[in-house]
């Protein structure tokens, strides 16, 4: 039998960093709360047994206001662990305290993992380690998930107590208290309902209010959420003398934290290095690196080349060299764009710049009725609109998440760039950073409008709450943004080798039978015809419409199928060939419509888990109005300009 | 006076939460009556505010923190909220411009003053209606 | 002291955002954004000398920053002006300005 051993904290206090340290798996941590959406597991062998370890969602109380916190609630209560880890942060001991006393009402055996200490030291506090056991009532461990130090004496503890009897841990409140909640634990216990619970834990929940609790148990001799301000009072006072005789610290200077933050979220300069920032980050990842991808592109095609001439049948050399090489190879040159930006956006994550930005920016987001949490969620949708829209969980307003949810997809995810980069390289070669800037900030407009547009149509309820911590800065590791930037590329890769693959064959088949080769009398042709009927106001013609159509498995895709359609194969002449068939009015207006139309497979799939079919019907009809709308703009616009 | 009057740089002691699912909320940020919050800094546009509570980093929007009421030690009271009464100007907010526009009017550091109705100040150079904006940056002490 | 870095080091930095201004006018926005963080480093010692330090430090790392950025911006043209020149003389400074000024603080 494994011994399972969960994790919980506040957010942000290194738990993800300890998880890995105590498992020796590489999940990637940032450097700002709300991280850990998921429940995630690895498995360590110490001295002959095997522990399970569960990284929970960090949290600040076990309440029911947020995702994370009712997805580390739910795990504790429904699937309790062995052993429970609340980890604290050395800096922040009190928030982290107050979540380790309602942790202990839980009846779990539990020990106190204090992180960071390296940290501490430097700063000159000293924690007591003996001093804090005894005051809790449970192990202490004193740990650095950077340094490594403790991780083998948390790992004892755990076989230790593991077999030691449990305790029964129980801090006591004031005599009111204390009153109230005795009488409500034995109604509790007489009701076969609430058996599976722990009495005294129900029992203080219902008297702070909290939503779930009160659902479930619903009314009783007692008003829900009466004691709220009370149990709260009493914890921070008992925390307040346990930290007394715990913590010793020395001086008072201005921290790094004040003197960074001082500057980069000052009142007049705050925004505008915020923005300049963001602008060289887009230039570095789609200028800057450009030779690179140069390179790249001159090996596929060397490549391809290579397969025309070896292959002596003319249907498989050109399913290999057309098909297979070109399509793919259309697509990995865009690897190096993505990873340099996953590059710096990690360097700002890392750091703990982000969350700034978030902070700065917020008042602007306010007035779109969005948080700096769901700013977050956008910055995401740069890099995939999937991850952006997973970390919407952190947001507790249900309003504000479907909001942001179905406003993502319209940022330019990082698998849109090569549809922008082909067609700016083409037709606007010496302003390229400049058009793709602007289609980047298109699309944030675009987002941003769609966000106030469905606060109205949808919802007219209050505007959400927006709580943001702002962690220490830290100078950003190799091997951990190496991590980032490899995890977030590796989509990248993946998809490359998948989706992008399969489509190519697909494509391929379509485009060259039944006319062996001749793709303006394929299949695929057929399709691009019967749909640019619909699309003959925007000024696409058939194999724009098809490019559209295959742009929906991955939005990659669509430079993959104008290269078949074209240039069937060969990636470099696909340039030349576009400009003399497309006005830039025509295809400016394509660009906008491939940056807003429907979201990609994997999208849509993530926008149905997260927030049910209904929406992912409403964002396929919603994205493909908004696009149309837009492309029709751009073309009436142009066409009047020009 | 609540959360959001308070000047950057200034410590107050939390009185009472808004019996709501964002009071409870907050109580769970630290936000508890009796504790001290700091405003560590503002926003570039004013809004959100970092606060300093139970030793970390929190932004709280105004909107959000008017609902937190407050009170300031040692019968330190903000201007815009002062009843009538003789008090001393116990510090400024706010930059050289400000400083300069304040000392115009005899409001300086030190300084005793007379409020003779809401935010009207008399002092020896005449009486000034100050408006909101100036009034909430200006600290006084109870004589 | 500081103030005269400071006071030298903003005059430098809007010397270098004229220069750049032919050159690559969106970078040279960029510049005037960074040099005005020393700029407001002399407005806001008034209250904190600490805050000397704080834009110093800031200022320093953003030129070196961005002297990275000119200098790999412009790698495969490989033709160096007088602003770029300049703009790696910024960011080294800078460097070893944020290097220093950072044991100051915890």
């Amino acid at each position: 039998m494994a011994l399972r051993v969960a994790l919980c904290g506040n957010p942000n206090v290194g738990k993800t960093s300890l998880f890995n340290a105590l498992t020796g798996m590489r999940q990637y941590v940032a450097n700002w709360a709300g991280v850990t959406v998921e429940v995630k597991e690895g498995i360590r062998n110490w001295q002959g047994v095997k522990i399970d370890f569960v990284d929970l969602p960090g949290t600040y109380s076990l309440s029911s206001f947020s995702m994370d916190e009712k997805i580390a609630r739910e795990y504790l209560l429904y699937k309790t662990p062995d052993i429970l880890l609340v980890i604290v942060d050395a800096l922040s001991m009190r928030q982290g305290l107050y979540l380790f006393l309602e942790a202990a009402e839980l009846d779990t055996k539990t020990i106190l993992v204090v992180n960071a200490v390296d940290e501490a030291r430097k700063q000159g506090i000293h924690i007591d380690r003996q001093e804090l056991a005894k005051h809790t009532g449970v192990p202490v461990v004193l740990t650095s998930a950077v340094t490594g130090e403790g991780i083998d004496d948390l790992l004892d503890t755990i076989l230790r107590i593991s077999s030691s009897d449990k305790k029964k841990l129980q801090f006591i409140f004031d005599e009111e208290v204390e009153k109230m909640i005795k009488a409500l634990e034995s109604e509790f216990i007489s009701r076969p309902s609430l058996q599976s619970f722990p009495a005294r834990w129900l029992a203080i929940k219902y008297l702070e209010g909290d939503p779930q609790t009160v659902a479930l148990i619903g009314q009783t001799q007692v008003v829900a959420g009466s004691l709220r301000e009370k149990i709260a009072e009493g914890r921070y006072k008992h925390i307040d003398l346990i930290l007394k005789e715990v913590l010793k610290t020395s001086g008072e200077v201005m921290t790094m934290s004040d003197a960074l933050d001082h500057v980069l979220t000052h009142k007049y300069i705050g925004i505008p290095i915020f923005l300049t920032l963001m602008y060289m980050t887009f230039t570095f990842a789609f200028q800057t690196i450009q030779p690179i991808c140069d390179g790249i592109e001159a090996l596929f095609t060397f490549l391809s080349d290579l397969a025309r001439r070896s292959i002596a049948n003319n249907t498989i050399s050109s399913l290999i060299a057309d098909g297979i090489i070109s399509g793919v190879g259309s697509i990995l040159v865009f690897v190096p764009n993505i990873f340099a930006l996953f590059l710096i956006l990690g360097i700002m994550e890392e750091s703990g710049y982000l969350p700034r930005a978030a902070f700065v920016v917020d008042r602007i987001m306010y007035r779109l009725k969005l948080s700096g949490r769901s700013f977050m969620s956008f910055l995401l949708g740069f890099g995939c609109t999937v991850p952006a829209i997973m970390s919407t969980r952190g947001i507790s307003d249900q309003r504000e998440r479907t909001i942001t949810v179905l406003s993502v997809p319209f940022i330019s995810c990082s698998a849109r760039l090569p549809v922008y980069l082909l067609i700016a390289s083409v037709f606007f070669e010496k302003e390229k950073g400049m058009v793709v800037f602007s289609v980047y900030l298109l699309s944030v407009i675009v987002a941003l409008m769609s966000a106030v547009l469905l606060n109205k149509i949808l919802f007219k309820g209050e505007p959400s709450f927006l709580v943001l911590e702002l962690p220490r800065y830290r100078m950003p590791k190799v091997k951990n943004l190496l991590l980032y930037v490899w995890y977030r590329g590796k989509h990248f890769l993946m998809k490359a080798g998948t989706i992008i693959f399969l489509a190519s064959v697909i494509l391929w088949i379509l485009s060259y039978f039944p006319a062996s080769g001749d793709p303006t009398k394929s299949f695929a042709s057929e399709i691009g015809r019967a749909l640019s009927v619909l699309l003959k106001p925007l000024g696409f013609d058939w194999r724009l419409s098809t490019a559209l159509i295959f742009g929906t498995a991955a939005k990659e895709v669509i430079v993959s199928t104008l290269s078949m359609l074209f240039g069937f194969g060969k990636v470099e002449s696909l340039g030349s060939t576009l400009t003399s068939f497309y006005d830039p009015v025509t295809v400016l207006s394509f660009l906008v419509f491939a940056m807003a139309y429907i979201p990609c497979f994997a999208t849509l799939g993530s926008i149905s888990s997260e927030i049910g079919k209904r929406y992912l019907i409403i964002s396929v009809i919603y994205s493909l109005a908004v696009a149309y709308l837009l492309a029709l703009l751009v073309r009436l616009l142009g066409g009047w300009l020009v | 006076m609540s959360l959001s009057e308070v000047p950057v740089g200034l410590s107050a002691k939390v009185k009472s939460i808004p019996d709501s699912l964002v009071g409870s909320r907050l109580i769970s940020l630290g936000f508890i009556p009796g504790t001290y919050v700091k405003v560590v800094r503002d926003a570039p546009l004013g809004d959100p505010r970092v606060y300093l509570v139970m030793d970390k980093l929190i932004t709280l929007r105004n909107d959000d923190a008017v609902q937190i009421e407050v009170v300031l030690d040692n019968d330190l009271v903000i201007l815009s909220s002062a009843q009538e009464g003789t008090y001393t100007i116990v510090e400024l907010f706010g930059g050289v411009g400000f400083q300069r526009k304040m000392h115009r009017m005899d409001l300086q550091k030190g300084k005793t003053v007379q409020i003779i109705g809401p935010m009207t100040v008399k002092t020896q150079r005449g009486v000034f209606k100050l408006g909101f904006g100036i009034a909430s940056r200006i600290l006084l002490r109870r004589v | 002291m500081k103030k005269v870095i400071l006071v030298a080091e903003t005059v430098v930095g809007l010397l270098c955002f004229s220069l750049f201004l032919k050159i690559d006018w969106m970078f040279s926005l960029c510049v005037l954004v960074f040099s005005s963080i020393y700029l407001f480093g002399i407005i806001d010692s008034g209250k904190n000398p600490q805050r000397i330090d704080a834009h110093l430090m800031v200022g320093g790392t953003m030129f070196f920053i961005s002297m990275i950025f000119a200098i790999t911006n412009n790698l495969p043209h490989l033709e160096f002006s007088t602003a770029h020149l300049l703009i790696i003389v910024m960011g080294l400074v800078g460097l070893i300005q944020a290097l220093i000024l950072r044991l100051k603080f915890k």
